[in-house]
């Protein structure tokens, strides 16, 4: 291109008005000398006028050539071509609007979906070189072995012996009780070994971190978060080495992490996990890892090597370690374990979604480029070329993508938003760490973006793909506007058939949601909830065993509180110890079992049956010989062939191993959420093991939040020294059990109701197009006797058979597809003939519905009318 | 003007030949063009403004001639087109080939 081409092209842009100025100048300056000249052959003025309009011709079509010339007419072009599409949106708003709405759900609930997913699997950490970072499992040898956290003793061995890893560290659940003034507080704290923040690459943003010291000995060190620090130490910047003090002495704060540290999951503060103590434990496995490869070594190598280890770990202490190895898992994945499944099911389901409003938009745009032949026809008699005409296509599809899309994108905004409303903050599950990095960056909107252009394309290519099948100039020449051809429609049934497939496969994994979520809803927890409540119990450090008795002397005093019983830890079977049977010991060595340490009223709070034998009562004390209670699952699994009472088990504890006699059998108490399984479990009397940390359980009638601090001020009459406990009800605790599960059902079950609202536009689109161009035809049936249900089935039965043809489809993949979310599903299986029968069933009558309306209209054609319109 | 022989359609691409000959003496504008080309000519060639215009805008998009606004013999702003450097030579070019075709065509109607 020269450069003076370039600048009359610029020109040409720029100055477009005064461009035109000149052209128009120019004509009219040539119009004026004809008309002169023509006055000078004497011509009256009005004569000559004429005279000189007829010689020259129409003055648009010569700036027209001129600006062809000039090159300058593809950009006029555009912009004539967009402000047509705008005049044809104006003069048709039902089909914008229903286009746009569309593809707004179909874009929005894609954009949301993916910025969660780009948040949680797509985004890096946001550690230094996260790609470094792992984190070690120990892994049972046994089928489908899950992965556990590390034994204390184990862990230290790796990290030992392991050259493949530069930094392992280990971290654990606690709490710690600041005091405020006369205020006790409790936090959620982190227990880290002292290399925790050097493995992730992150510097404390005040003071230090942790030091080897505070491994060897459990030092008084803290680390705060930085949200702990803003909200109750007021930012202080003087605050590393001052002391804070507990119920049981002062700790120093050692450091502060910057705002956007929070691993693991977002705790108050950090402290050390005092190696000395724990150390040891080679049997209970509770300590997490994490990682960081040396340079140049690989996932694979540190696997291999860990493998190695842990096999000679094994022969050392096969009592423990037989069976187990280490798995080695990059540590992005293994934060994301549980999320990841259901994410990319989401991310599938919404792609159902946007192919579906893609059907729809494009069918639209069918049955309409068919309505536009006489104007397509039109404009290529008067010599548009057919590019030109495609190109006409693809602006408006643009067009109603980009519309689309910005409206996709506000449902994406507000989605977003309202979708973290329905997962309770309480609810502890690794979607919710994502919460504050899921937003609309630059990636989502790329990926937004991304998605309408390829709309468009899709829009556009339907049209035009149909009329090339049939050779574009034919197709629109062929055939007036009313008469209809049977493959007019073909492209658009097939349209039609494709959304109702993809629907109700939807439609089918919303139902096995819903099913699940019932199941789990009705779920035989073992006891009843209704009234039942849990809290906290802090104890104080002397004289534990009578402070318990007292306070649940004290309780029971309480108004309304029918029973009231106090177990280990926090919830039913909430710790793991290894057991064997004394005398026929299992030959792969110990078995991991739930355990609970109990006072005696704990079955007759829960209202649990006792199955055989007896309960715990006064007769088990300190001094007397050791028991123990289990329950049903761990009778059927262990002692299926003889009768349990009377049996010797073994119980490993702080490397003593302590036997007890079986004295009852209890019935099961599920201990976790509703999809895990009922665990073996071994209940002792809390006299013979009372447990560092306690919760109560009570039952109570009448208004829980005023039971619950009348609980808390019983306690406090025992020593009001104590922390306040929190005090949940079962229910409550149940509904964030399930709170993942019911977001999942809850938002596949959106997307599948809108792919049936679309669905059903869809074909009611088809239906009130075909019925249109068949009006002639339903007016000829009319006039030769057809009686009017005759033609309203007519139109019915076909669109039945259509919908049946496209759920038939559908099925197949569904079923296909269901297997992929077994992971999400309780108590159901993939095929469950009852709800793809039911989603079949809706899905029909939706069809039904929709089909009916332009059914109707065909029945009433009134003949006459049809026929005169031609 | 009935009984006036029917003017000749122009060749193609000649009348690009013929603005430039007519720009190679002075600055004309367009109306100037068409009238002196039709009287040289004797009324022979007739020249349609449809193809006029477009085709001098495209020879201004060449980069042969140029325009300018200024006053015309009647005191009226016109645009005045004239030839630039590039312009002469793709004039002598331009009528080179003619010459060489129309001796090429009038000796095969000679001779045939």
């Amino acid at each position: 291109m020269k450069w003076s081409d370039l600048w009359l092209r610029l020109r040409a842009l720029v100055f477009r008005n005064r461009m035109e100025q000149e052209l128009q100048g120019e004509v009219d300056f040539h119009v004026e000398m004809m008309i002169r000249k023509n006055v000078a052959r004497g011509m009256s003025a009005d004569e000559a006028r004429r005279q000189a309009a007829i010689k020259f011709g129409s003055p648009p079509a010569v700036l027209e050539g001129c600006r062809d010339e000039r090159r300058v007419n593809v950009v006029y072009g555009l912009w004539n071509d967009v402000r047509y599409a705008f005049r044809q949106f104006r003069r048709s708003p039902a089909f914008v609007a229903v286009c746009i709405v569309s593809l707004a759900c179909g874009i929005g609930v894609n954009t949301a979906i993916f910025s969660i997913v780009n948040a949680a699997l797509l985004r890096p950490l946001a550690f230094p070189q996260p790609d470094r970072l792992i984190a070690v499992y120990s892994v049972n040898a046994a089928p489908g072995g899950r992965l556990w956290p590390a034994a204390p003793a184990d862990f230290r061995d790796w990290r030992e012996q392991s050259r493949a890893i530069e930094n392992l560290a280990a971290y654990a659940s606690g709490s710690l009780s600041l005091r405020f003034g006369d205020r006790t507080e409790e936090f959620r704290a982190s227990r880290v070994t002292a290399n925790f923040f050097e493995t992730f690459g992150v510097q404390p943003m005040l003071g230090r971190g942790f030091e080897p010291a505070d491994d060897l000995s459990q030092t008084p060190n803290i680390v705060l978060s930085h949200r702990l620090w803003q909200s109750r130490f007021d930012g202080d910047p003087l605050i590393v080495g001052k002391q804070i003090q507990t119920a049981s002495g002062a700790l120093t704060v050692a450091g502060v992490m910057p705002p956007e540290f929070k691993f693991p999951s977002s705790p108050d503060l950090w402290t050390p996990i005092g190696c000395c103590v724990e150390i040891g434990r080679r049997a209970v496995r509770y300590w997490q890892t994490v990682g960081r490869l040396r340079d140049g070594q690989s996932v694979e190598t540190a696997q291999a090597e860990l493998q190695a280890i842990a096999r000679h770990l094994g022969e050392l202490y096969s009592k423990d370690n037989s069976g187990w190895s280490a798995q080695v898992v990059p540590l992005d994945k293994a934060v994301v374990r549980d999320v990841r499944d259901p994410l990319w099911i989401l991310m599938g389901a919404v792609v159902f979604v946007i192919v579906i409003a893609c059907a729809n938009v494009a069918g639209l745009i069918l049955a309409r480029s068919v309505s536009r032949r006489r104007e397509i026809m039109t404009r290529m008699a008067l010599g548009a070329h057919r590019w030109r005409i495609v190109r006409q296509l693809f602006v408006e599809g643009l067009l109603i993508s980009l519309f689309g899309a910005v409206a996709g994108l506000l449902l994406a905004r507000w989605s977003i938003g309202a979708l973290f409303q329905l997962l309770p903050e309480t609810a502890f599950t690794s979607l919710n760490r994502f919460r504050e990095g899921v937003k609309l960056d630059g990636t989502v909107l790329l990926f937004t973006v991304a998605m309408s252009m390829l709309t468009a394309v899709v829009l556009t290519l339907t049209p035009v793909w149909d009329s090339l099948k049939a050779g574009l100039v034919e197709s629109f020449r062929t055939a007036g506007p009313k008469t209809q051809t049977r493959r007019e429609h073909r492209l658009y049934r097939l349209l039609v058939m494709g959304q109702f497939a993809c629907a109700i496969v939807l439609l089918a994994g919303a139902g096995l949601l819903v099913q699940s979520f019932v199941r789990m809803l009705n779920v035989d927890y073992g006891y009843d909830p209704q009234g039942l409540s849990v809290m906290g119990l802090p104890q104080p450090a002397q004289n534990r065993e009578t402070f318990v008795a007292q306070v649940l002397e004290r309780i029971h005093g309480v108004p309304g509180v029918e029973s009231a019983a106090v177990m280990s830890y926090d919830l039913f079977g909430g710790l793991n110890f290894p057991f064997n049977i004394e005398n026929q010991p299992f030959p792969t060595g110990d078995v991991i079992i739930r355990y609970s340490s109990v006072t005696p009223d704990y079955f007759k709070v829960l209202k649990s049956r006792l199955v055989a034998g007896r309960r715990f009562d006064a007769r088990d004390s300190p001094n007397s010989p050791g028991v123990a209670i289990i329950n049903e699952s761990l009778s059927r699994q262990y002692f299926s062939d003889r009768d349990p009472i009377g049996q010797r088990i073994v119980l490993s504890y702080n490397n003593q191993r302590i036997p007890r006699e079986i004295i009852g059998v209890t019935s099961d108490v599920r201990q976790d959420a509703p999809g895990e399984p009922i665990k073996p479990e071994i209940l002792v009397p809390w006299a013979q093991l009372p447990w560092m940390s306690a919760t109560l359980v009570f039952r109570a009638e009448g208004e829980p939040l005023r039971t619950q601090k009348l609980v808390q001020e019983a306690i406090w009459s025992v020593d009001k020294n104590l922390p306040p406990g929190r005090a949940r009800s079962l229910e409550e605790i149940h509904s964030s059990q399930v709170a993942t599960p019911r977001l999942y059902m809850i938002l596949i079950s959106l997307f599948s109701a809108m792919a049936m609202m679309l669905a059903a536009v869809g074909i009611y689109g088809l239906f009130a197009s075909i019925v249109t161009r068949r009006s002639n035809e339903m007016a000829i049936r009319v006039t030769m006797g057809a009686c009017r249900p005759s033609i309203l089935w007519m139109v019915i039965g076909e669109g039945i058979r259509l919908s049946v043809a496209g759920i038939m489809l559908g099925l197949v993949g569904a079923i296909a597809l269901a297997r992929l979310m077994r992971s999400l599903l309780f108590e159901v299986s993939p095929t469950d003939p009852f709800t793809l029968g039911s989603g079949t069933l809706l899905l029909l009558a939706v069809a039904l519905v929709a089909c009916y309306i332009p059914a109707r209209r065909a029945a009433k054609t009134d003949p006459m009318v049809a026929l005169r319109h031609e | 003007m009935g009984k006036r022989k029917q003017p000749l359609d122009l060749l193609q691409g000649t009348l690009d030949l013929l603005i430039l000959r007519t720009l190679q003496k002075e600055p004309q504008h367009g109306w100037a063009i068409a009238e002196r080309i039709e009287e040289i000519s004797e009324h022979v060639l007739e020249i349609n403004q449809g193809s006029l215009y477009p085709a001098l805008h495209r020879l201004e998009h060449e980069g042969w001639i140029k325009a300018e606004w200024s006053t015309s013999e009647l005191g009226r702003r016109a645009r005045f087109y004239h030839l630039t450097a590039s312009g002469r030579k793709q004039l002598d070019l331009e009528s080179h080939q003619w010459d060489r075709m129309t001796a090429a065509i009038g000796r095969i109607l000679r001779m045939a």
